[in-house]
């Protein structure tokens, strides 16, 4: 699909669920569902009780502000990203900032004990990282993206892209090594 | 971590776990009632605008309706008020066959006492209009030549009760009597 075609399909689907149209909603979301839980799982570091919330949070911002959703800026995936990038943020530091609250869940008999703090350090790591970064490496590792797909998405050469991906990868490190300490 | 394929085994997907059951349905249904919600707010919102557009409008045009002037009061001058009280005026209607109220026929003038004299079949009366006509000729115009006839012909209608002296005549009329009974009397003695 064109990104004419997208932009003028998006605006027809968001005008029509404004509208009232329960089918387009249904099908909107249906469409979209799997890949923005994909994506939020991938962000919390496959907690699942964070990644409950931040998607919650991240449907119930999106139909709060689909008036403001423009098609011309961005595809609606890329804009649900955006909400769930900052939905995992807050809920980050919400569950920083309550110490009552257990940070993991309880591990399961048999399993590794600090899988819990490990997912929620690479959750941090992730929500640390610039925007360009995060994407770089969102596509490398959770779309299985090649460098060469990656390159062509983004209409650069291969060589940029692995350049940004070493540098991605040693930002994520970083991070993910100062959240420890 | 060192070596990038350490990253692998932190930032590939994880195995996709169990869905909490009715999870799914639970947040489509809430994104229906968000829809909902927000369709509701901005219909509501809309009609509130338009009513605060047309209440605007109603005050602006009641500010601004054209006032007459107020009357000029000058303190100078005391205010007068005016009031006014109904009365009710009882209008006399006649019965049909109430008998018709006769008319005064005394008269003003002289010469219409005259002529109602002439008129009158009953001699007292005519005798009463005669006199009256000769003490207007005389009262109020000193016209001694009419009122000297009127007496006359008062007299004549009036018989000999006419000529008995009384208080109220006239210096005339007195005169008259007293020369009409000495011309009586003087017959009456030629006679005898």
């Amino acid at each position: 699909m064109s990104d004419g075609a997208r932009v003028w399909r998006e605006r027809a689907v968001r005008d029509a669920v404004l509208a009232g149209d329960a089918a387009a909603w249904r099908g909107w979301y249906d469409d979209h569902a799997p890949d923005l839980a994909a994506y939020v799982r991938w962000r919390c570091g496959g907690l699942p009780d964070l990644a409950d919330d931040v998607l919650q949070e991240t449907w119930l911002v999106a139909v709060r502000r689909l008036r403001a959703f423009d098609p011309a800026a961005g595809p609606f995936s890329a804009w649900l990203a955006g909400i769930a990038a900052n939905a995992v943020r807050n809920a980050l530091r919400s569950r920083r900032r309550k110490p009552t609250r257990p940070l993991t869940e309880a591990p399961e008999p048999g399993s590794d004990p600090t899988a819990g703090a490990t997912a929620e350090r690479v959750a941090a790591a992730l929500a640390a990282l610039p925007a360009h970064y995060e994407a770089v490496l969102r596509a490398k590792y959770l779309d299985r993206c090649t460098v060469d797909e990656i390159a062509a998405e983004q209409g650069v050469r291969a060589k940029g892209i692995e350049s940004l991906l070493g540098r991605a990868r040693q930002a994520f490190r970083e991070a993910f090594e100062a959240d420890h300490d | 971590m060192t070596d990038p394929d350490d990253l692998e085994s932190l930032l590939a997907p994880r195995p996709t776990p169990e869905p909490r059951p009715g999870f799914e349905a639970t947040l489509f249904a809430q994104t229906e009632r968000a829809l909902a919600r927000g369709r509701h707010l901005r219909c509501t919102g809309r009609a509130a605008v338009v009513a605060g557009v047309f209440g605007v409008g109603g005050l602006l045009g009641w500010g601004l309706r054209p006032v007459p002037p107020a009357p000029e009061i000058d303190p100078a001058v005391p205010r007068v008020e005016v009031v006014t009280v109904p009365v009710v005026v009882p209008v006399p209607v006649p019965a049909e066959s109430a008998p018709v109220a006769e008319v005064s026929t005394e008269p003003t003038t002289a010469a219409a006492a005259e002529l109602l004299a002439e008129q009158a079949d009953d001699p007292a009366r005519a005798a009463r209009l005669y006199r009256l006509a000769g003490d207007r000729f005389l009262l109020d115009a000193q016209d001694f030549r009419n009122s000297r006839r009127c007496y006359r012909l008062s007299l004549a209608r009036a018989g000999d009760g006419g000529l008995r002296p009384a208080a109220d005549d006239s210096w005339l009329l007195a005169d008259l009597k007293v020369s009409l009974l000495k011309e009586r009397h003087d017959a009456t003695k030629n006679d005898g």
